[in-house]
């Protein structure tokens, strides 16, 4: 894809052009009709996407198996992230807004080239992944754990505890 | 308070042995990447009962545990003088990770259950070899990215089902409530990698 739209997205602050050159060769541009399905909740994962320009509604099932909206991403915003680092299968479903979307995506299969050829971007991306699937394990054990903890057989104190 | 650290001594060095990569914590790492990263590592052995770390504990560390056994307690309520233990550790499985991403206070504790050998990532010598964009700290971040992520979804999947799904229906009766609490504390212990 074109270098220029990747230019303006955060994550290539900072960045110089050659890097994102790199990166640009190994991305592709999604361009999404409204409405139109960009994943879906149970299939593989094997990109992320970038928001280039355009939203992407993000929904779960919630009761009754009604879509519940989770996030609405616009520009700027990286999606699907998780795929880049254990693959799996998708979480939630992701569909173009009403004005359709603009996203660049990056293969799994890319990142991994990149990232073994010590690309600043990959690094990057990883930083931010790192500090992104951290915080959203403290604050999902945080609940586990007050579940967990409400009704718990205590132990005692080991001797020289506070 | 501040979590063990070992004396930094030749010795703690030679400890480490040699086949990491063959853990999760290391995988991918070998040849001069695992010589860099050696800079960060010392072993570090504990008695039984001796505490690894405390809750709130400023983290400096992440541990594989390569023999022995620990135990992994969550504190209950404020005053932290209750625990409940979620999961006993044993060799192979590693902990205290995340602080290799973003360091902070434990939220668990952590001590010894019989003699027990560990290898210490230090956070302050990793994130220097991180702030100068080292592979082999990029690979050690990728490998605790991809536990992160695992453990992630099973807590996500595991809301959904147990937590959110059923707590409409069925949280008005004490059983069910001891029950789920149950539950909860089950899934704790498989996902730490414990025997319970």
């Amino acid at each position: 894809m074109n270098v220029e739209p990747l230019l303006g997205l955060p994550i290539c602050e900072g960045l110089n052009r050659d890097e994102v050159e790199v990166l640009a060769r190994t991305m592709d541009v999604v361009a999404c009709i409204p409405h139109q399905r960009v994943f879906a909740r149970g299939s593989e994962a094997t990109a992320c996407f970038f928001v280039l320009s355009g939203e992407v509604e993000i929904t779960v099932p919630g009761r009754g198996g009604r879509p519940q909206r989770i996030a609405m991403l616009g520009p700027g915003a990286l999606i699907g992230e998780v795929a880049l680092i254990d693959g799996g299968v998708r979480s939630a479903d992701g569909v173009a807004g009403p004005d359709g979307a603009h996203l660049a995506r990056l293969d799994r299969d890319a990142f991994d080239q990149v990232f073994r050829a010590g690309n600043r971007f990959a690094y990057k991306l990883l930083d931010v992944i790192a500090s992104d699937v951290t915080a959203k394990l403290r604050v999902a054990l945080g609940e586990v754990a007050a579940v967990a903890a409400s009704q718990a057989p205590l132990i005692a104190p080991r001797s020289g505890d506070a | 308070m501040s979590e063990h650290t070992p004396p930094e001594s030749a010795a703690s060095r030679r400890g480490v042995p040699d086949n990491l990569s063959q853990f999760p914590l290391f995988r991918g790492i070998t040849g001069p990447y695992m010589e860099v990263l050696r800079r960060c590592l010392t072993t570090v052995q504990l008695n039984a009962g001796q505490r690894l770390f405390d809750h709130g504990d400023v983290a400096t560390s992440a541990f594989l545990v390569l023999t022995g056994r620990l135990s992994l307690d969550m504190p209950l309520g404020e005053g932290g003088s209750r625990f409940l233990q979620i999961a006993r550790l044993g060799p192979g499985t590693s902990v205290g990770e995340l602080a290799l991403v973003e360091p902070g206070p434990r939220s668990l504790r952590a001590h010894a259950v019989e003699t027990t050998t560990l290898v210490r990532v230090d956070v302050e010598e990793f994130t220097r070899l991180r702030a100068l964009r080292h592979p082999a700290a990029y690979q050690l971040l990728r490998n605790v990215c991809a536990t992160t992520c695992g453990r992630l979804r099973h807590v996500n999947t595991f809301i959904e089902a147990e937590l959110r799904g059923e707590r409409g229906k069925a949280m008005s009766s004490e059983v069910a409530r001891e029950e789920e609490a149950t539950r909860a504390r089950g899934f704790l212990s498989r996902l730490f990698g414990g025997r319970g």
